[in-house]
């Protein structure tokens, strides 16, 4: 079989009989430990995260209460003069957002069709973490969580709470490893808005993916 | 490689000349190198500790290599258990002809591809459209490169040859209207094209920038979001990856995201960071609902093993050996001939293709020792060209190739500026030819250079001392163009 001759053909390069049964002994694994233990305090891991995001041209909102994130959507909302909204068919979102929404055209993922996501003005997402270090959203996508929510539409705005933020991107990493039988199927790791230097070495944002990406942080939920 | 310039058979020496002409190209790479250079710089210094991380990496690559058999089998197994359908492929010719047995199956007519370097190496656009099937790059400057029907002339940045003028021609011949050579509106033209053909695709190909053993995940680093089109929106996904590109588990993943994306454009990470494992799962409504694993050897196997060589296997293929290197910065990508440029392509190409194809390709370099120290995962580079021209040697071809390497380049780096003097100088380095940061005025013919070439007499480090003086020198003279803000550069696969 193929596989059997591939991969013996290696182990015999590799100085052995066949593949061996337990799982090689290691020297290291990960990051470095002075990179690990690094401990910020959740004002400090908001902050971050903040500041990483925008100085890549994302922005970011801090509210303290669902009022404000309320308010902070409606106003991102008109300003863009959005028309078309898609979003997660994830309840805690829904009922967060749902009642700023109720003036919109709004398309809930799994119950339109896909092909409606082709034409929204905005997609709205949750996101299962979020990563200080580099102004990181992590979007593990499944059932509700649909991929396209986020990918197709011009502008992505997702809601997270300030709980979610880590530091560093192995703690979202870690979780990842320890779920590996439940592992979504696509895990997006998205930080700041699509871009390309590939004209002349001069910066175009939105090539492909999102031109903006707009993070709502609820502080005290 | 030997390409036919106007009905000749050339080697790298000829394209080398012939790349020189191009003056837009030698100052485009240039320009390139230095703004990822410099913004690699800031990157891994607001970092800190590099060298401890550049340490780690290589140790993480070094293992997995070392255990390739054992994570090879777990990972394409998990890819098995997350109902993903795995290929083994001998050579290129067999891992096109796997990919043309999917589409066929599928009866595909059109195809959206990402970047992916394995799938130059394989060659695979020219079989599609053999077949007529349409296959269209997706990732922008792979796009340039394809519409100009030519080859990426940088891992990370495939365009940089071209300027925008070119390009909106390009564009225009693909049916853009009113365009301008802008680059909102180039980029709006690639976008609205490529959605529909996103849309419409039957299967879409990418690359893969790590295999996750533990979990059987793929990982791909991108900037533009075109891969995620790639991968989620045709029913059938295609991956190509090469063998050794594995990685233990999600923590080693750690160690690669700080280090790739910092060496290959500066960034602290890339835009997008897609951890995609096996197909969509039962309640999903997107993402591909068959994945295809094509793992390839294609003469990486035959480095296993060989004290010296294996660790070229360590590659994350980042480019910023490319961009460091003093030949490359000269004479561009496609004088190299082969899929990989730059230092790596000098040291790959001929390993993965054995015979004289490449062979030469290991004499352009000026053994300065750069490529090594710009590494993420420390390959001793030049240690390794100083090797394969010692293979090469062995086997019997040599000095007739040493000393038309010589000549060739004598006269291809004979333009007089400073860059130039200083591959002059790099090479002959180990002469002694420098004294008190000055370059001795009688180089003369360099007599006697082919004598001490592979048997350095100097020690390494005082070498790289004056390498270090002269490049300090050169970006004062050069003004390099740092860019502190942030910016994002190319796609890394
Ligand atoms: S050899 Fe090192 S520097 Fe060159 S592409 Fe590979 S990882 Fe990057």
């Amino acid at each position: 079989m193929k596989r059997t001759e591939f991969l013996t053909r290696v182990s015999a390069r590799l100085g052995r009989n066949g593949v061996p049964g337990d799982s090689p002994a290691r020297d290291v694994v990960g990051v470095p430990e002075f990179w690990s233990q690094r401990e910020l305090s959740e004002r400090e891991r908001v902050d971050r995260f903040r500041d990483n995001l925008v100085n890549l041209g994302g922005e970011v909102h801090l509210v303290s209460s669902v009022d404000e994130l309320r308010d902070a959507l409606s106003e991102v909302l008109g300003s863009l003069r959005i028309m078309r909204v898609g979003i997660w068919n994830d309840r805690e979102l829904q009922e967060l957002v749902n009642p700023v929404l109720e003036s919109y055209e709004v398309s809930t993922w799994g119950i339109e069709p896909a092909s409606a996501f082709v034409d929204m003005d905005l997609g709205i997402t949750g996101a299962q973490f979020g990563v200080a270090d580099t102004g990181t959203l992590v979007l593990s996508c499944g059932g509700g969580r649909g991929r396209s929510v986020h990918l197709l539409p011009p502008v992505h705005l997702a809601v997270l709470r300030a709980s979610q933020i880590k530091t560093r991107l192995g703690e979202a990493l870690q979780e990842l490893s320890s779920h590996l039988t439940e592992i979504d199927s696509y895990v997006h790791f998205v930080t700041g808005p699509s871009r390309s230097s590939d004209i002349e070495n001069d910066q175009s944002i939105g090539v492909h993916g999102p031109a903006a990406e707009i993070v709502i942080v609820v502080e005290n939920l | 490689m030997t390409t036919e310039i106007d009905g000749k058979q050339t080697g790298v020496l000829d394209r080398s000349r012939l790349a020189l002409q191009d003056d837009f190209l030698r100052a485009a790479v240039r320009f390139t190198a230095d703004r990822l250079r410099g913004k690699k710089r800031i990157a891994t210094e607001s970092l800190g500790n590099w060298e401890t991380w550049r340490e780690r990496g290589m140790q993480i690559r070094s293992h997995t290599v070392a255990n390739l058999d054992y994570y090879l089998a777990q990972f394409t197994e998990n890819v098995e258990a997350a109902g993903g359908h795995v290929h083994f492929a001998d050579d290129a010719a067999e891992a096109a002809q796997t990919v043309m047995n999917i589409l066929m199956e599928k009866q595909a007519r059109s195809v959206v591809k990402s970047k992916s370097m394995v799938s130059e190496e394989i060659g695979i656009n020219h079989l599609l459209e053999e077949h007529g099937i349409e296959v269209v790059e997706t990732d922008l400057g792979e796009y340039i490169v394809q519409l100009a029907r030519e080859t990426p002339s940088h891992i990370i940045i495939p365009a940089i040859h071209k300027n925008r003028r070119q390009i909106k021609d390009l564009f225009t011949e693909a049916g853009g209207e009113n365009l301008t050579t802008d680059t909102k509106t180039l980029t709006a033209f690639a976008r609205n094209t490529m959605r529909n053909k996103f849309l419409r695709a039957d299967v879409g190909i990418t690359g893969c920038n790590f295999g996750i053993a533990e979990s059987g995940s793929v990982v791909l680093f991108t900037n533009e979001g075109n891969a995620d089109m790639v991968t989620n929106l045709p029913k059938t996904h295609i991956v190509l990856m090469g063998m050794e590109r594995l990685l233990p588990a999600f923590a080693d993943l750690e160690v690669m995201a700080n280090l790739l994306p910092r060496a290959a454009t500066g960034q602290s990470i890339t835009t997008y960071m897609s951890v995609i494992t096996g197909n969509r799962r039962r309640g999903d409504i997107d993402g591909a609902q068959e994945m295809h694993l094509i793992v390839l050897d294609n003469g990486r196997s035959r480095q296993i093993g060989d004290a010296k060589m294996q660790s070229v296997l360590n590659c994350i293929r980042c480019g910023a050996c490319l961009n460091v290197c003093p030949v490359y910065r000269q004479i561009g990508g496609h004088a190299y001939g082969s899929v990989y440029p730059g230092p790596i392509g000098a040291v790959l190409s001929p390993v993965l293709n054995e015979g004289e194809k490449y062979a030469d390709l290991p004499y352009a370099s000026s053994l300065c020792g750069a490529c090594s120290e710009a590494c993420p995962v420390k390959i001793p580079l030049h240690d390794l060209l100083v090797h394969l021209r010692q293979r090469h040697v062995e086997h019997g071809h040599t000095k007739t190739m040493e000393r038309l390497a010589f000549r060739g380049f004598k006269v291809a780096f004979s333009r007089p500026n400073r860059l130039n003097l200083a591959i002059k100088m790099a090479r002959l380095g180990q002469k002694a030819l420098v004294r008190n940061g000055h370059i001795e005025s009688t180089l003369g013919p360099l007599k006697g250079w082919t004598a001490g070439r592979d048997a350095p007499t100097v020690a390494k480090q005082s070498f790289h001392d004056r390498w270090r003086t002269l490049q300090s020198e050169l970006q004062t003279q050069h003004n390099h163009a740092l860019e502190p803000k942030a910016e994002r550069g190319g796609d890394v696969e």
